[in-house]
């Protein structure tokens, strides 16, 4: 029979009457706390019995206290004088339990209790949020940019989107937090005026439906990456998830324990922790991003790839899977092209990116040609329109380059593209450009298509079909 | 409207200070007062642990012994003043009602 357990506590910090219930229910279960953890509360297996729990605060303790100091011991020696005995403490949180019927409770002064608890709350909850609230303020504003400047990228990519929605998720939780906080502590004073004490409450629906939302977003995420994400991405998603986050966590409580046992000063202790943390953190990323490169160099992460020698040289190509490729449009030996099919997928849009360019010594490509283009596949209808604007007004800054001076998209047939509706990339004068770079820009019922056809000539009705039949309308592998 | 801070006293504050007319301790505080108020007023160790702390920063009460966690207090003069204040302002809500109801109806 096991003698220990492990719970998740969701309570606030403040929430001393739902935490005091709960640890009364457990103790009647045979279950009593000793010891409180970053993530989960430790239970003791006991006799079930009632006993009164007390959940109070002292606010000059700290979470780096070596061991609580002589103030923090003379406030336990009078507690266990009215026969409260310390159960648990984390930082400024005190439980006391009591197994003495209808004991004196810690706190009998409503006021008092009231002013202890903000003020730890004042050095605890208060500033962890606000600080919080800070750092998503900044997050959610440069997601904000980064969707003013490229609205397709920021909804196709769904780490962005899960980053977007943990912030959303994260003020909901942090301003609920707060406002309740703030709320209790309103009506906490005006009881205390009166002489009642003011029950404590924690919001945990929101709680939990914030977790359920986070948890679901999360699982999405990992397993598309893991399914669908190139090599690169699962190894990295892989070494971040298995090596960085347990790597954090264990440089942050490792250094903090070490501090504890070496009997340092909350100050130093607090200097030490963020120092060591941050020096770890940022050699574990380096370690991991060194990695990473070492393993690219070696070839380790490509995938789909084949290798050609030329007088001693030896060239490789990637060779991805095309939804439409050159052989579909041109006559020609391909065989030395380099094809890559990249992009990124969202539960919203998909953006992939498909390149077919020559690769090797001149000598093989006496009239090179390149194929380049970008499927964007609207999800969501609604975003159509935005995806829409977006790419129509996608090079409205390319005029600052000499080569694009005095470009613009100019309507042309859709119909031969078997499109909605179709523009091409030309010069003010409307003259089709000589640059051998034809390019247009296509809409179909689902999907936006830009393509760069770069040959001499211009694309035939054959080519424009094969176009909207592999890209417009086809799958995309 | 909040009170200012020690204009007036509780009925805790009033019974701590009470004891601390000669020097004690905490934990003689916790037992004292039950036993001076028969069981009407008992202070719990947490708002006492604060209160002390309160009294010592206000110049109220002061330290007079450290004996390893255990700390002696004693009323100062400004802390008998308080609880005389505090004594007077009593007294008259007692006058108050003495004269609104007569001696039978303190019976």
């Amino acid at each position: 029979m096991r003698q220990t357990k492990r719970r998740a506590q969701t309570y606030s910090l403040y929430d001393r009457t739902g935490m005091e219930a709960s640890l009364a229910r457990m103790a009647e279960k045979g279950w009593l706390l000793e010891r409180i953890g970053p993530f989960f509360w430790t239970y003791r297996r006991i006799e079930p019995r009632r006993l009164t729990f007390s959940v109070c605060y002292f606010p000059k303790a700290s979470q780096f206290d070596p061991e609580p100091s002589e103030e923090q011991e003379a406030f336990y020696d009078l507690c266990a004088h009215t026969g409260w005995t310390l159960a648990a403490s984390s930082a400024q949180l005190q439980v006391f339990y009591n197994e003495r019927e209808d004991p004196v409770p810690i706190d009998t002064d409503p006021a008092e209790e009231v002013a202890t608890i903000h003020r730890a709350m004042k050095r605890s909850l208060i500033p962890s949020q606000l600080g919080l609230l800070a750092v998503g303020v900044l997050n959610a504003a440069l997601l904000v940019r980064r969707f003013l400047n490229d609205p397709i990228q920021v909804l196709a990519m769904s780490a962005s989107l899960l980053g977007g929605l943990c912030w959303i998720i994260l003020f909901v939780l942090i301003g609920t937090e707060l406002f309740a906080y703030f709320r209790w502590h309103a009506g906490a004073v005006r009881a205390a005026q009166r002489g009642e004490f003011y029950a404590t409450r924690t919001g945990r629906k929101v709680q939990a439906a914030a977790l359920v939302l986070l948890t679901g977003a999360l699982v999405y995420e990992l397993a598309s990456t893991l399914l669908y994400g190139k090599r690169i991405q699962v190894l990295w998603t892989l070494l971040l998830l298995l090596l960085y986050l347990p790597g954090a966590f264990l440089a942050v409580n490792g250094i903090k324990r070490l501090m504890k046992d070496l009997k340092a000063s909350a100050g130093v202790s607090r200097a030490a922790t963020l120092a060591g943390s941050f020096a770890l953190l940022f050699v574990l990323l380096g370690a991991l991003s060194a990695g990473m490169v070492f393993a690219l160099n070696r070839g380790w992460l490509e995938e789909n790839q084949t290798v050609y020698e030329y007088q001693g040289r030896t060239y490789t190509l990637t060779q991805d899977p095309l939804p439409l490729a050159l052989d579909d449009l041109l006559e020609g030996d391909f065989s030395r092209y380099t094809r890559t099919w990249r992009g990124e997928r969202s539960p919203l849009l998909e953006q992939r990116t498909g390149h077919q360019w020559p690769l090797g010594p001149r000598d093989f490509f006496p009239e090179p040609v390149y194929l380049d283009y970008d499927v964007v596949l609207v999800k969501v209808p609604a975003l159509y329109g935005l995806c829409r604007e977006a790419k129509l007004h996608e090079r409205d800054d390319w005029g600052d380059n000499p080569a694009w001076s005095g470009y613009a998209f100019a309507p042309a047939d859709p119909a031969p593209w078997g499109a909605e509706e179709a523009y091409q990339w030309l010069p003010g004068d409307g003259a089709d450009n000589e640059a051998d770079n034809h390019q247009f820009l296509l809409f179909y019922p689902d999907r936006i298509v830009d393509i760069s056809m770069q040959w001499d000539q211009p694309p035939t009705p054959a080519q424009m079909a094969a176009v909207g039949e592999k890209l417009g309308r086809g799958e995309l592998p | 409207m909040p009170r200012a801070k020690f204009q007036t006293l509780t009925e805790q504050m009033f019974y701590i200070l009470l004891c601390l007319r000669e020097e004690c301790c905490g934990t003689d505080i916790l037992d004292r007062v039950p036993a001076v108020t028969l069981g009407r007023v008992s202070v719990g160790s947490g708002t006492l642990y604060n209160l002390l702390e309160q009294f010592v920063e206000a110049g109220m009460i002061r330290e007079t012994r450290v004996e390893g966690r255990r700390r002696s207090y004693l009323l100062t003069e400004f802390g008998r003043e308080t609880l005389r204040k505090e004594y007077r302002r009593i007294r008259a809500q007692a006058e108050d009602y003495r004269l609104a109801f007569g001696e039978e109806g303190t019976a």
